[in-house]
């Protein structure tokens, strides 16, 4: 998986590629803790380019969430529909900031 | 065609007219079969009752005639006109000359087509049991008494009758009673004392026939007297053992599992949690299953029952409360009913996604794999199942009903169909989830996956 950060104001904007699933959510967590490490409050996540989330990847982001607490936010834009789903019924969505796209995620 | 046509429209209103006949024709035929072998001459007062009830049969006949559409065909044409002759009080001209017959008015003796009416009482009968389906009980034990009773009130009259055409031989039972042509009341009493005697095959035997004609009678009411006592214990027995048939079906099919579970000897535990386990189903729910007891019915009325019958435990249902009329049905008719016994296990680690369950009532936990450590708690309201069966993985943990639980399933294909077939689905799920507890998104960052 391939995960680039990217700094946009306030925010650090990061794009996944590929799957976020058992093998590459180890890698996804070490990059989210290294940023929270480094001071980010604000992680802007780019789901465009990712095609499918395990429940290991859903792991990662309850995870990250958490860590950041109510001292910053995680949110998410560019979900796929199946990805969509997943965060719909199972009541993500709530939990989460889903946005539809990059401006208006880092609107907030 | 159906002549009640236009009465049925009110069904309270028919169910009072028919009760009203119910009473009028029995009463008719005691006072007309009472009147000739008794009185022998009509007389003011019970001539006046018998037309009264005449001009009511009268009006229902019209009721119904006006009602039924033109050309009646010619067997209800001529059912009208039986009905017309044991209705219309075509007596009255027979009053004129005081004509006899065996030294009995004319006038009763025509009167006798009334019996007619006989007809008139199977057919009320019939018809209440149609606006009264649960009530059936009843109108059997109605049915018998008013047959018992009409049979004993015909026979005492022909009893009677029969030395009273022969004008009283001297060895007649009435001349040997001493109640030959004298009071009313007695002839009558000693009367239907004999046919009671007689048809429960008591027979004290202190009045006896005298002459030939009563012998031949006699042995006739002893032969009726048999069939109305055995049509008596029947229609008892078959409405003892009717009573409750559900009931009786139920436990008959639990002592059926019972009976094959210890015959395959069967740990006797597991026979005790099967009896429990049947015990719930009666007391909550008075049936084995609903979904398969309604099967005969056509769908739109089996949703309507179903929808009335598990009302009470899909309120309890996020997905249900939320959904539109459409959708309800749709997940009416897909929503499988779970029942777990206490200790019992909805779902396993390792399995499949089958479906999302919705819980409706009891407690669930969410165990691990040996059922030693439990992580959390799941009750009325909240569903599981949906993330395994979305992410197409396996469960990573099991479910275990606390006490007794009840859940609906939706199966993986119904939850394709419906979502295809009804995109709301999803964002009746989306409002669901935020009234279900926390505890299966807090579960997820232990790894734990339903």
């Amino acid at each position: 998986m391939e995960i680039t950060n990217e700094n946009v104001g306030d925010a650090v904007v990061a794009r996944f590629e590929g799957s976020l699933d058992t093998t590459t959510a180890p890698q996804a967590l070490s990059r989210f803790d290294a940023l929270i490490d480094d001071g980010e409050s604000t992680i802007v996540v780019d789901f465009s380019s990712v095609d499918f989330v395990s429940s290991a990847g859903l792991r990662v982001l309850l995870a990250t969430a958490k860590k950041i607490g109510t001292s910053g936010s995680l949110r998410l834009f560019g979900l796929n529909p199946s990805v969509r789903e997943v965060f719909d019924v199972s009541g993500f969505s709530t939990i989460f900031a889903i946005f539809d796209d990059e401006p208006s995620a880092l609107a907030g | 065609m159906d002549r009640t046509r236009a009465i049925d429209q009110d069904q309270r209103a028919a169910l009072g007219w028919n009760v009203v006949l119910l009473v009028l024709a029995p009463v008719s035929i005691f006072i007309v079969t009472f009147e000739l072998a008794f009185v022998h001459q009509p007389r003011l007062l019970t001539s006046i009752v018998i037309y009264a009830i005449d001009a009511v049969f009268l009006a229902g006949i019209w009721i119904r005639t006006r009602s039924s559409p033109d050309g009646a065909n010619s067997r209800e044409l001529w059912g009208l006109g039986i009905l017309l002759v044991g209705n219309l009080p075509i007596d009255i001209p027979f009053f004129i000359g005081d004509g006899e017959l065996w030294g009995i008015s004319l006038v009763l003796w025509v009167r006798l087509l009334r019996l007619i009416r006989l007809g008139t009482i199977f057919a009320v009968l019939r018809r209440l049991e149609r606006y009264s389906g649960s009530n059936t009980a009843a109108l059997r034990i109605l049915r018998l008494v008013i047959v018992v009773g009409l049979v004993l009130q015909l026979l005492t009259c022909v009893w009677y009758l029969i030395p009273f055409i022969q004008d009283f031989p001297d060895d007649s039972w009435p001349v040997v009673e001493g109640v030959a042509g004298d009071g009313r009341g007695m002839s009558y009493l000693l009367s239907i004392y004999w046919v009671v005697t007689s048809v429960t095959t008591i027979g004290f035997g202190d009045i006896v026939p005298g002459t030939t004609s009563e012998y031949i009678f006699a042995l006739f009411a002893m032969l009726i007297g048999a069939s109305l006592f055995a049509y008596v214990i029947a229609t008892g027995a078959s409405l003892i053992s009717s009573l409750n048939l559900s009931k009786v079906s139920f436990w008959n099919r639990v002592d059926t599992v019972e009976s094959y579970l210890r015959a395959r000897k069967i740990d006797r535990s597991v026979g005790e949690e099967v009896r429990r386990y049947y015990e719930y189903l009666w007391d909550s729910h008075g049936t084995l299953r609903e979904d398969t007891l309604l099967s005969d019915l056509p769908a739109p009325l089996r949703l309507d029952v179903m929808s009335k019958l598990l009302g009470d435990l899909l309120s309890n249902v996020p997905v249900f409360r939320h959904a539109s009329p459409a959708l309800r049905n749709e997940l009416l008719l897909s929503l499988e009913p779970v029942v777990t016994q206490p200790g019992g296990y909805l779902v396993t680690d390792g399995d499949v996604a089958d479906g999302i369950y919705f819980i409706a009532a009891g407690h669930v936990e969410v165990v691990s794999a040996d059922g030693e450590t439990v992580y959390g708690t799941l009750s009325a309201g909240d569903y599981f199942g949906d993330l395994t069966l979305l992410l197409k993985e396996r469960r990573s943990a099991s479910v275990r009903s606390v006490g007794f639980s009840e859940a609906f399933q939706l199966d993986a294909a119904s939850y394709e169909r419906i979502r295809s077939d009804y995109p709301e689905l999803r964002e009746v799920l989306t409002k669901s989830s935020s009234e279900r507890s926390s505890t299966l998104t807090d579960l997820v960052l232990e790894g734990v996956v339903l």
